[in-house]
């Protein structure tokens, strides 16, 4: 089973709220889905307009499916940002967890590094569970793993880009290396992407568009779980060595000698 | 007194402590909400103590739909 600090999780994917067209299907999604992990964002309250309530049956209905949240602080800049985000998702939501989220850049999302290990050591020492949201890159990870990370997430792809697992061989090394958690996080665009990561080992993956803005959100929820499940019993299993060369799995027998 | 709620001007009485703040604010839902005085995180348990003062700047935040 899978433990992220003092937390057991029979699900192996977890799963985003965002870009859902309305809440009842993010919450039928989400329970297709299986998942014990949503993650959930921060905003300000629009004072006008009042509070948009999609979280809301989410939210009322969390304990009764087992459901953790695991807010993030997009939208953070900087360290300084991200801290404070995190400090207002613990007293909103009441939970350590917290997954650190900085993106300067609003065109690619892509997490800056200095910023994101700075955070992720003052978070850890406040008491935190952090999880980073990092680049596929194996030293970043073993820095965050120093400073006391719960679990790394770091990239198959740009976030909501659907591109898939294009960080394959870096997640095998980060994997390889890595004594804490590996979360594959942002890109994951199938359920095919999701098998293809559970395959190389990771702990489990966070997929939130790929179900969200689908045709049909719940099928394809339940199809996530059934590859993320496949993908680590293929992996437990332990997977075939590949080579260009073939290698009969019929016998070569001569019994077609005499024609 | 003058002070900002989100970045909005708003004036209040000269004695108000935040949770009387919060109670004037009728927000539909009163769960998954934090609250900062001059980017300083208040926990609810302090509202009640938490004396406003002119120019303070209140940041009220909610969970929102996100990865």
């Amino acid at each position: 089973m899978l433990k992220i600090a003092n937390k057991h999780f029979s699900s192996r994917l977890f799963t985003g709220t965002g870009k859902f067209s309305n809440s009842q299907t993010m919450l039928d999604a989400i329970i297709a889905s299986g998942t014990e992990l949503v993650t959930v964002a921060l905003k300000r309250v629009d004072l006008d307009a009042g509070q948009d309530g999609i979280l809301a049956p989410l939210l009322a209905s969390q304990q009764q499916h087992n459901l953790n949240l695991l807010p993030n602080t997009s939208g953070a800049r900087t360290a300084k940002e991200a801290i404070y985000a995190a400090q207002l998702a613990r007293e909103a939501l009441g939970t350590d967890l917290v997954k650190v989220e900085i993106h300067p850049d609003p065109k690619y999302l892509l997490p800056d590094p200095l910023e994101t290990l700075q955070a992720s050591e003052t978070l850890s020492a406040m008491g935190f569970i952090v999880l980073p949201y990092v680049h596929a890159d194996p030293v970043l990870c073993k820095r965050l793993e120093e400073v006391g990370v719960a679990a790394v997430m770091p990239l198959g792809s740009p976030i909501g880009s659907n591109l898939g697992l294009k960080t394959r061989e870096f997640i095998q090394i980060i994997v390889e290396q890595s004594s804490v958690p590996v979360i594959v996080d942002a890109g994951i665009g199938s359920p095919s992407d999701s098998a293809q990561a559970m395959e190389l080992g990771v702990d489990a993956v966070l997929v939130n568009s790929a179900i969200a803005v689908a045709r049909d959100p719940v099928q394809m929820a339940t199809a996530f779980k059934e590859a993320v499940i496949a993908g680590r019993r293929a992996f437990k299993a332990g997977l075939g060595g590949r080579s260009l060369s073939a290698s009969s799995s019929s016998p070569l027998t001569a019994f077609l000698d005499n024609l | 007194m003058q002070i900002t709620v989100n970045g909005q001007p708003m004036n209040v009485p000269g004695e108000l402590c935040l949770n009387e703040l919060f109670e004037q604010l009728t927000l539909q839902s009163h769960h998954s909400i934090a609250l900062a005085v001059n980017s300083q995180v208040i926990s609810r348990s302090e509202w009640t103590a938490h004396q406003l003062q002119e120019g303070d700047r209140i940041i009220l935040i909610e969970a929102a739909a996100g990865g």
